[in-house]
């Protein structure tokens, strides 16, 4: 959990929160810098613009002032006139002649010098011009309202009145007639005087006061009548009473200015008035605002211009800000992350160099289990880990090792493969699998157990090992999701190989001890110093069960000071292993091998000892070993022996042969020489030596084939007793008085299976050799016992000779069953005694040793087997076996008729009709009468010249159905097979043969 | 005069038991093998063989089961010195192929003209009867 571990507390706050406070401090500073830009752009903007306000106020304001002023010299000048005519028509009825000229020329006069009065004329009741301004006075009374002027004298008003400006005359310009009536004494109107002013006269002002072009005059009747305009004279003699001006502003300050609101045609307008109050006038200038805002507008796009560049350039600065911070931020967090990883990877390799170097170590697995699953949980930094093995049948995994779950959940689960479970996906997909949210997890259910404890996110890798090694998969878990990198993947993973290779080397440990324990040699290794370092079972068995000089000593003992010390003692095997270990170290020798002998004379062992260069971390080693060669030098002794004694037989089968034929010679023509010349003769008595010479040749030749075992032996149960017991009877009466014969038997001891007569002659054999051997008197003692067969198929009993007398030497008993060899004097003995007993046991299949020791006495044993009681065809033995039962018609054919009629005993026994028959011909004879014939059971040799086989091929041609079975009484196969009717095919019984072999041929043959 | 076919390897015996044979009067054949034997017989008719039992190109028991099927009657005597049996052993054997006679080597020649003079009397008493 390396890049998004969380900060401890106390540490300053994390890399992202720091770094949105500076984004947001520099964006707040930022926009408030822009807002003060902006504002004291907007506030400049709104004072040039109030000042600009202010000013077109101000200045309409003097201006209409001063049009004012000349407004009201204007209508001031019309009151001096009506004033200086008061003169005249206050109370006055009627104008003479001369007041009507004095009142023309005051009215020309007054014309001429106010050029602004189109016409001023004076009317009487009848409205008739009684004077005039103009000399035409048709000229003057175009633009009168006649009724006006009428109802200003009938309504007897004395006052000023200004009129709606009227269109006047034939050039048709306004006009604003200022109406003024005269009374009489009476108090009655009679004459009024008028004045029409040219509204050009007070416009004309205006227009030059070069307020600019937008602006307008406005002169009106404070009742709102509209008495002139510039620049339009559309709305002159309308009405303008329910406008601000006139209902607000005039009756509030007789000077004023205001900004008016907008107007129908979206115009704001800057107004200035003032008002007449003598003459109940109105002044006003309205000037267009846009127009006097005109170079404000122009400033504005100035303002507003700086002010955007300004703001465009604090966001720029604060851009840079951020994002050089925002850099030198990735690049703190990236060292920071990496810093973070590398502190992490050293606490992963030091928990995992702690581990391995435990496991190197480590004897109880468990443990080790137990400490990987805690290096898991520290090593990823997360809250549990798990270790699962696999359970034997396969599908199911075990947790065998956790850590960090809490005590609640400490109970065993078994995670079944496939989908059920994060461990059992990762086993079943044979791939790592990392879980980043269990609550988005599609491949998989995590387990419910995990879910419970608040898991949110795992890695699980699956162990995957060779048969006998550690197959399952470890598992580490965060309550938060996504908590792991992938160098927790991998340190999991090499969790996980260092497991395995536990297993391994526990598996190889295991198979190297077992391998080296099943050893039969004593194994030990040696340091350069030859100090034991290792020494296997056999090594500390054998050190156990015997105090030996060699080997012995443990692990830590110097094997070489050992050797030393028994050099000392004056073994001299001691001395010759201990330069042969220095040899093999010093790298003189690549092996050193010895046979040496161990014990004493009462049970000596022999051992073959090897010493080889072990090669120990570049020191040099040795590995010793001690092998119990004792029974293999047994066995090499014993074969030696039936080799010689072997080759010997067929050496002298051959010698005898040709020495026979020799003999032959020799005696047959001295004995024809002999004939002829008589015996009397002296010629006669040296044929007859030579005769006598040759027969003694010829009971050598006997003797030697004797031992080369080629005798016809006619085995069958014999009781040992009884042949010991016969053989002692018959010579007694020839031993000395000096010698004890004793028969030392046990109550009972089992039938063997041996030619009764040739053990006979075996016996007296030895028993003379035995006599032979107590010059000086003793005792031969005969025994027989059962022997122990250790659950061999054959069983043996010993027959034994044994006398108390010279005893042999170790080199003579060794050649003792050896032809010719004898202790006895030239002349006394033929030395074919021992070794015609050994052709016996050997033919006999049993064995014939000896044990002799000088001035003790020798023992000679024959070993025979055990009749089993059933064997011998012919003889008494065979008990019935009711079990085996058989149907059909058998024809036996043997030539001795105690073995045929056993045969047809026992053949009838088994249900089987038999017919006999002595020889081939006899055969074929009666196999004529038989209409059926299931089974012949033929002798191979027979009288006649037939054999068995020779039968057997007739059987087959004239009965083709019929089973064939023969038997033969000659151990030597040869014998057999060199007839040229031999015919391998047919089934062949070996005599003698046991009743249960015959019914299994039998049952063989008959079933086909 | 019978004919007597002596069948022996080795030339000294077959030497000396020739010479007792001729001494009894016999007309006597040799062969050195079985093969010579059978051919010695196919070209003179002859009274009775006289065969070893071991010899090289065919075992004398061999020999004796061929003459026994070429010729029936003809009575056959088996000697033997022994060998790769002893000498007791095949003679039962020849015993139970036909011979009608067996002798162990060494014996006297007498023995074995004595036991031809017997065989054939009986032979001859047999064939009388």
């Amino acid at each position: 959990m390396a890049d998004t571990v969380t900060e401890a507390p106390g540490s300053d706050s994390s890399p992202p929160v720091r770094e949105s406070r500076f984004r947001r401090r520099v964006l707040i500073v930022s926009f408030l810098v822009a807002i003060l830009v902006v504002g004291e752009t907007a506030i400049d903007v709104y004072r040039d613009h109030m000042r600009l306000t202010e000013d077109a106020e101000r200045d309409v304001e003097n201006l209409v002032v001063n049009l004012a002023s000349t407004h009201k010299q204007v209508f001031d000048s019309i009151d001096l006139l009506f004033l200086s005519l008061e003169d005249h028509l206050n109370e006055t009825d009627t104008l003479d002649a001369g007041a009507r000229a004095h009142i023309g020329r005051l009215l020309r006069g007054f014309r001429s010098r106010f050029p602004e009065f189109q016409s001023v004329v004076v009317l009487n009741r009848d409205e008739t011009v009684v004077a005039s301004g103009h000399r035409d006075l048709s000229k003057e009374s175009g633009f009168l309202d006649q009724r006006r002027v009428k109802a200003l004298i009938e309504g007897n008003d004395l006052g000023k009145h200004i009129e709606t400006p009227v269109a006047a005359g034939a050039s048709g310009n306004l006009v604003i007639p200022v109406v003024r009536a005269f009374r009489n004494r009476s108090g009655q109107v009679v004459y009024a005087a008028v004045v029409a002013l040219k509204t050009s006269a007070l416009t004309g002002t205006h227009s030059a006061l070069e307020i600019g072009s937008g602006s307008v005059m406005l002169l009106a009747r404070t009742d709102g009548t509209v008495l002139a305009r510039s620049p339009s004279t559309d709305i002159v003699g309308g009405s303008l009473a329910d406008r601000p001006l006139f209902t607000e502003h005039i009756s509030s300050a007789s000077t004023g200015s205001y900004t008016s609101p907008p107007q129908s045609d979206g115009e704001i307008r800057i107004v200035g008035y003032h008002v007449s109050p003598r003459h109940e006038l109105v002044t006003a200038i309205a000037v267009d605002r846009d127009r006097i805002l005109a170079p404000w507008r122009e400033n504005l796009v100035g303002h507003i211009g700086s002010a955007i560049l300004l703001v465009l350039l604090v966001a720029a600065a604060a851009w840079f800000m951020i994002r050089s911070h925002d850099r030198e931020a990735a690049l703190r967090r990236s060292a920071e992350r990496a810093r973070n990883r590398a502190r992490d990877r050293a606490v992963k390799q030091q928990i995992m160099a702690g581990l391995s170097q435990y496991s190197a170590e480590a004897e109880d697995s468990q443990d080790f289990l137990d400490r990987a699953a805690r290096a898991l949980r520290k090593g990823t930094d997360c809250d549990f880990a798990s270790i699962a093995r696999q359970v034997s049948s396969g599908s199911q995994m075990m947790i065998v090792a956790r850590d960090g779950w809490p005590e609640h959940a400490r109970e065993e689960y078994v995670f079944v493969g496939g989908t059920d479970s994060h461990l059992g996906f990762a086993l079943h997909s044979r791939d790592t699998i990392i879980s980043h949210d269990y609550g988005t997890e599609k491949r998989f259910r995590p387990h419910h157990r995990l879910v419970e404890l608040g898991a949110r996110s795992g890695v699980a890798v699956p162990m995957l090992t060779a048969s006998g090694g550690f197959s399952g998969a470890l598992s580490v878990y965060s309550t938060n999701p996504a908590a792991f990198s992938d160098d927790d993947r991998m340190f999991v993973e090499a969790i996980g190989h260092l497991i395995a290779s536990y297993y391994e080397r526990r598996i190889q440990s295991n198979l190297r001890s077992a391998v080296l324990d099943s050893v039969p040699s004593m194994l030990a290794v040696l340091d350069h110093r030859g100090d034991i370092l290792f020494v296997n079972r056999s090594w500390i068995s054998e050190g156990d069960a015997r105090d030996l000089q060699m080997p012995e000593g443990g692990v830590g003992a110097n094997y070489i000071d050992i050797c030393t010390r028994a050099a000392a003692e004056g073994v001299v095997e001691a001395q010759q292993m201990q330069e042969g270990i220095l040899d093999v170290m010093s790298g003189q020798t690549d092996r050193f091998q010895m046979e040496y002998p161990c014990g004493d004379e009462k049970e000596m062992r022999w051992f073959f000892a090897t010493v080889s260069p072990v090669n120990l971390d570049g020191h040099s080693g040795a590995l010793v070993s001690h092998l119990d060669i004792t029974s293999r030098r047994e066995l090499e002794k014993q074969l030696r022996e039936a080799s010689r004694m072997e080759a010997l037989g067929q050496l002298t089968g051959g010698i005898a042969h040709d020495f026979n034929n020799l003999l032959m010679v020799v005696a047959g023509n001295a004995e024809m020489l002999s004939d002829r010349i008589g015996p009397e003769t002296r010629e006669g008595r040296m044929l007859a030596a030579i005769r006598e010479a040759a027969g003694r040749g010829a009971a050598l030749t006997d003797g030697l084939l004797s031992f080369s075992r080629r005798q016809l032996l006619s085995p069958q149960a014999v009781e040992p007793q009884k042949v010991l017991q016969d053989a002692a009877r018959l010579l007694e009466r020839t031993l000395r008085e000096d010698i004890e014969l004793r028969v030392e038997t046990p109550d009972s001891c089992r039938q063997i299976l041996a030619d009764e007569a040739q053990l006979h002659t075996a016996l007296m054999n030895l028993i003379l050799n035995a006599r032979d051997a107590l010059p000086n008197g003793g005792t031969i003692i005969l025994r027989c016992e059962d022997l122990d067969n250790g659950g061999a198929p054959v069983a043996f009993v010993r027959l034994s000779v044994t006398d108390d007398g010279e005893g042999m030497p170790p080199a003579v008993a060794d050649k003792a069953f050896e032809p010719f060899s004898t202790t006895k004097p030239v002349g006394q003995g033929t030395g074919l005694g021992l070794s015609m007993v050994h052709g016996f046991a050997i033919q006999s299949g049993g064995t014939a040793s000896l044990e002799s020791k000088p001035g003790q006495g020798t023992r000679v044993m024959i070993d025979l087997p055990v009749a089993t009681g059933s064997e011998a065809v012919g003889n008494n033995g065979g008990a019935a076996d009711l079990d085996d039962q058989f149907e059909g018609t058998i024809l036996v054919v043997e030539d001795e008729d105690r073995v045929r009629n056993y045969l047809r005993l026992l053949l009838e026994d088994m249900g089987l009709t038999v017919h006999e028959a002595s020889s081939a011909a006899d055969a074929l004879e009666s196999l004529a009468g038989l209409p059926e014939l299931d089974l012949l059971l033929s002798d191979v040799i027979m009288p006649g010249s037939m054999s068995g086989y020779g039968l057997a091929s007739e059987i087959r041609r004239n009965r083709p159905g019929s089973g064939i079975i023969l038997m033969s009484g000659y151990t030597d196969p040869s014998m057999i097979e060199r007839l040229h009717e031999h015919d391998p095919s047919i089934p062949l019984l070996r005599k003698p043969f046991s009743r249960s072999q015959l019914v299994a041929m039998l049952k063989t043959v008959l079933s086909d | 005069m019978k004919r007597i076919l002596l069948v022996d390897d080795d030339p000294l015996v077959l030497g000396t038991l020739r010479e007792a044979l001729d001494g009894a009067g016999y007309a006597v054949a040799t062969a050195e093998n079985g093969k010579q034997a059978m051919q010695e017989l196919s070209r003179a008719r002859t009274d009775l063989v006289v065969t070893d039992l071991i010899m090289p190109t065919q075992e004398g028991v061999e020999t004796i089961m061929a003459v026994r099927k070429a010729y029936p009657t003809l009575p056959i005597i088996a000697i033997s010195g022994g060998g790769r049996l002893d000498a007791l052993s095949l003679l039962d054997v020849a015993r139970k192929f036909g011979a009608a006679a067996t002798l162990k080597k060494p014996f006297p020649p007498s023995v074995l003209v004595t036991l031809i003079g017997r065989i054939l009397a009986e032979r001859r008493g047999g064939e009388s009867c």
